[in-house]
């Protein structure tokens, strides 16, 4: 919860530019006023265009806790300042708690404004990672390899569809929009359209199937395409996988990077939901609901779904560990993020450019360290409280 | 026990199939054109400036490495779509081409206008000379302008300045009626309008494609060569994979050795001041990342910043022992460099495997045979070693299948900070310098090795756990 604080507040803690101040004899607001602005509810001061923070005398200011942007380059203070040793600090200014860096950039500020894209990148991450994992283990874990019996016909129709949705909604709006397509819109619209194909086809054959009476009916072993499914993804190790991803798109913003780690980290918690879907699909309740002749959909949604969420929010917690570890590795190397904004992972990795720095080493670390802890105990928490048995 | 393993290499066969198509996909989606980058590496850039030569240069590394075979075993497009879209060369063009036959469907026109396009090009190179220098730099320019247009409308502001450089020249009426040409094909392709098809058509194209010759490779182990020094891409993997193995085989042996017997003795002194102390240390370690961990080794032990004590261990790389002869201190040289890389490696597993055999062997001592055990009058340790201490392995066993694919992934940050010439610092640097080759095959031999892995694992429960076999479906994949 202080995580979350911290980097929702992180432009009110850390920010070279006051709360409040006034100068030439006009009152600004200029952290409200930022914050507003970027909702496009507040113009930016024409007053203050050029004002150098950092120097510039105010008739009277009440600045943030740390007076320091995560980007703002103090050069008094320039090519790594110990927090311990000597700083060239004026009388109005604070110390930079924690050092900085070559450029002279203050550590504390940019472990702060680290925490936000760290959360965002966590907790969103996770949610496209929780939705794909808890569909697709549902389907596995419900229907199993035995639960999904077709007649001969449903299965070719569905064959088709197959074939169908790959072609028009993958295949010809990708010729016919070729180099003026947009990734997610495209994406988005062609599962759709093969959704729908889908559901035509698989209507088409329960018709069929209620007029004619086919003999021979085929179980789909869905469990086991899902687990090949996921093996497949869990073969390539993320890492390798994350940063030949990032290294094929070309422009990389914090939006693909969520993206980017939310579709490959769904297996586990699909995995998850699947297991604990094959243990309550045995139980009495399900199987009567079964045997009142209640609709599939009813039975997942209304009386499964619920009881096999609590696997879930264990895995999602120890995936947002994952996610947040999976970025600053990334921009450890100095790929991701760490090209255009300051993260945990691009301070520490300035470290290594600079041995002496310890501070550089040791604060970015604690804060990564503390939040994948902070996430690994509230999973085991979870475990306790909704398993007691364990 | 045969039954089984003969049904479980069947269905890896499949994903195995799946994973090579996906990163061969992967490979041609790159950005950036290989040929070029290959070209640039031998050839002197005053004959790439020749359009001519160039093209023919081009032409013929295209055709060696296979480009101008279709991507697949088949395709299925729309009726009216080019068929032999993918012998253009190079590869800009046929881009461009793809993307003017998306906006007018009409495959005809954009031939035509490409193939002006092609002759004016030609032409302004011809009388390059005739032409003030300015001029044919500004000719150049505009042409560019012209073949990155993104719509037809876009065509018309390069085509007047090009209109306005080439009218004060009298004499090159050729280079005028090849522009006139130009302007004609750009007018029926904007006028005309075609639907697209709404038909699909399927084409088989056999054996002869790009997949085929690259899968086929890649099982000859012929990988390519990198793009940037040429040297092939086996030789450079082979020589890497030998370093991860090395660091990921002493780190896993390590791990196994240090971790089963304290998972084993925390479970038995469990909910004692020394198991609660010990799970927290572990804990702890467990949160702790591996390049976090890595960093702090480097820094504190392997300089004198902080006391003369601390600089235990040599910092970077294998020493100057590596890649010569063999020799006994050559290799206690190499030995003493991966002191750090292999701690590092070892302490993050250590936590996980510690606490899952300490969770195991706590869930053997609460079983039925258990209690039977000690009611039938055995001593304690008795049954623990000989019944529990088999049955709590087996989790751990089959941890390898996960723990193989994570020590891959962190042995690469590892290689990158101790830069330690293995597959994962490879891999890194082909990435930052578009060395796509190299990439995606490490890419495809790491996925292999890991599925390799997983069987592995997967059998061997088997083997040890009879009741897998019996299941009628896998369900502990």
């Amino acid at each position: 919860m202080v995580f979350m604080v911290i980097a929702i507040l992180s432009p009110m803690i850390a920010n070279e530019k006051p709360f409040y101040c006034k100068y030439e004899g006009e009152n600004y607001y200029p952290i409200f006023n930022d914050m507003l602005g970027k909702f496009n509810l507040a113009k930016p001061y024409e007053g203050l265009v050029g004002v150098d923070w950092l120097s510039q005398e105010f008739e009277s200011i009440l600045r943030a806790p740390i007076p320091y942007s995560e980007t703002t380059q103090d050069k008094l203070n320039a090519s790594y300042k110990s927090p311990l040793g000597a700083q060239n600090i004026k009388e109005n200014r604070k110390r930079h708690l924690l050092g900085t860096d070559k450029l002279g950039r203050d550590i504390l500020a940019g472990l702060i404004h680290g925490t936000r894209s760290a959360m965002m990148i966590g907790i969103f991450s996770m949610l496209i990672a929780g939705f794909i994992g808890i569909v697709i283990g549902t389907i596995a874990g419900y229907f199993g390899d035995d639960q999904v019996v077709l007649s001969l016909p449903s299965v070719f129709l569905l064959l088709l569809a197959f074939f169908f949705s790959l072609v028009y909604a993958f295949v010809f709006p990708y010729v016919n929009n070729y180099g003026n397509i947009n990734a997610g819109i495209y994406l988005l619209k062609g599962l759709v359209i093969s959704g729908c194909l889908f559901f035509i086809f698989l209507y088409i054959g329960n018709v069929l199937n209620r007029h004619f009476a086919f003999k021979k009916n085929i179980a789909i072993p869905i469990d086991l395409m899902v687990m090949r499914f996921i093996e497949m993804f869990n073969a390539i190790p993320g890492l390798f996988l994350l940063l030949s991803l990032l290294a094929l798109i070309k422009t990389q913003s914090i939006a693909s990077i969520i993206v980017i780690i939310g579709i490959l980290s769904w297996t586990n918690i699909a995995r998850f939901v699947r297991a604990e879907f094959l243990k309550i699909r045995s139980m009495d309740y399900i199987k009567s609901a079964r045997l009142q002749g209640i609709s599939s959909a009813k039975i997942l949604f209304i009386h499964g779904l619920p009881n096999a969420i609590t696997p879930v929010l264990i895995t999602l917690s120890f995936g947002v560990s994952a996610a947040i570890l999976a970025e600053a590795s990334l921009s450890f190397l100095g790929l991701g993020l760490a090209q255009e904004q300051v993260t945990w992972g691009s301070l520490l990795n300035e470290s290594r450019s600079y041995f002496s720095a310890w501070w550089l080493a040791i604060f970015p670390g604690i804060a990564i360290f503390l939040t994948i802890l902070a996430f690994n105990i509230i999973g085991e928490k979870l475990t306790e409280i909704l398993n007691p048995k364990i | 026990m045969t039954k089984y393993i003969i049904k479980r290499l069947l269905l890896a066969i499949p994903v195995l199939l799946i994973l090579s198509i996906v990163v061969f996909l992967m490979s041609k989606s790159v950005p950036g054109d290989q040929v070029y980058s290959l070209l640039n590496v031998n050839a002197d850039t005053e004959s790439l400036s020749d359009p001519v030569i160039s093209k023919k240069a081009y032409a013929q590394k295209f055709k060696s490495l296979g480009y101008d075979k279709p991507i697949f075993y088949f395709s299925i497009l729309p009726k009216n779509y080019p068929d032999t879209l993918y012998r253009i060369y190079p590869k800009e063009k046929k881009e461009r081409l793809k993307a003017w036959y998306a906006l007018s469907k009409n495959w005809e026109g954009v031939q035509s206008l490409a193939l002006r396009l092609d002759e004016f090009e030609l032409k302004a190179f011809q009388f390059k000379d005739s032409l003030q220098k300015r001029d044919a730099i500004d000719l150049r320019h505009e042409f560019l302008a012209l073949s990155q247009s993104k719509t037809f409308d876009a065509f018309q502001v390069p085509l007047n300045r090009l209109d306005q450089i080439i009218k004060p020249y009298g004499h090159l009426a050729s280079l005028k009626s090849s522009y006139s040409a130009l302007v004609n094909a750009t007018e029926t392709l904007k006028n005309e309008n075609y639907k697209a098809s709404v038909f699909p058509s399927f084409r088989w194209h056999g054996s002869q494609n790009q997949y085929h010759q690259w899968i086929s490779k890649f099982i000859k182990a012929d990988f390519g060569n990198s793009l940037i020094d040429q040297q092939p891409a086996s030789k450079k993997i082979i020589e890497a994979l030998k370093w991860t193995l090395v660091l990921n085989g002493l780190a896993i042996l390590l791990v196994y050795f240090i971790s089963i017997p304290l998972g084993w003795n925390f479970a038995l002194k469990a909910h004692t001041a020394f198991d609660k102390l010990g799970s927290l240390i572990l804990y702890m370690f467990y949160a702790i990342p591996v390049f976090w961990l890595a960093t702090l080794l480097l820094i504190f032990f392997t300089t004198e910043e902080y006391g003369t004590w601390t600089d235990l261990f040599p910092s970077l790389g294998l020493g100057r022992h590596f890649g010569k002869e063999f020799s006994f201190e050559g290799m206690l040289d190499i030995a003493w460099h991966l002191v750090l890389p292999v701690l590092s490696l070892t302490l993050v597993s250590l936590a996980f495997i510690s606490r899952q055999m300490r969770a195991s062997t706590l869930n053997e001592m609460k079983s039925d045979y258990f209690r039977t055990g000690l009611a039938k009058g055995l001593s304690e340790k008795a049954v623990l070693k000989k019944h529990a201490l088999r049955n709590a392995l087996f989790p751990i066993i089959t941890l390898i299948a996960n723990v193989l694919p994570a020590l891959f992934g962190g042995s690469l940050i590892i290689e990158v900070i101790f830069s330690i010439p293995g597959m994962g610092r490879l891999a890194f640097n082909a990435i930052l310098s578009n060395d796509w080759p190299v990439l995606f095959a490490i890419l495809l031999l790491v996925a292999f090795l890991t599925m390799i892995g997983f069987l592995i694992a997967d059998i061997l429960y088997a083997y040890l756990d009879p009741r897998v076999r019996f299941q009628r479906s896998s369900k502990h994949a």
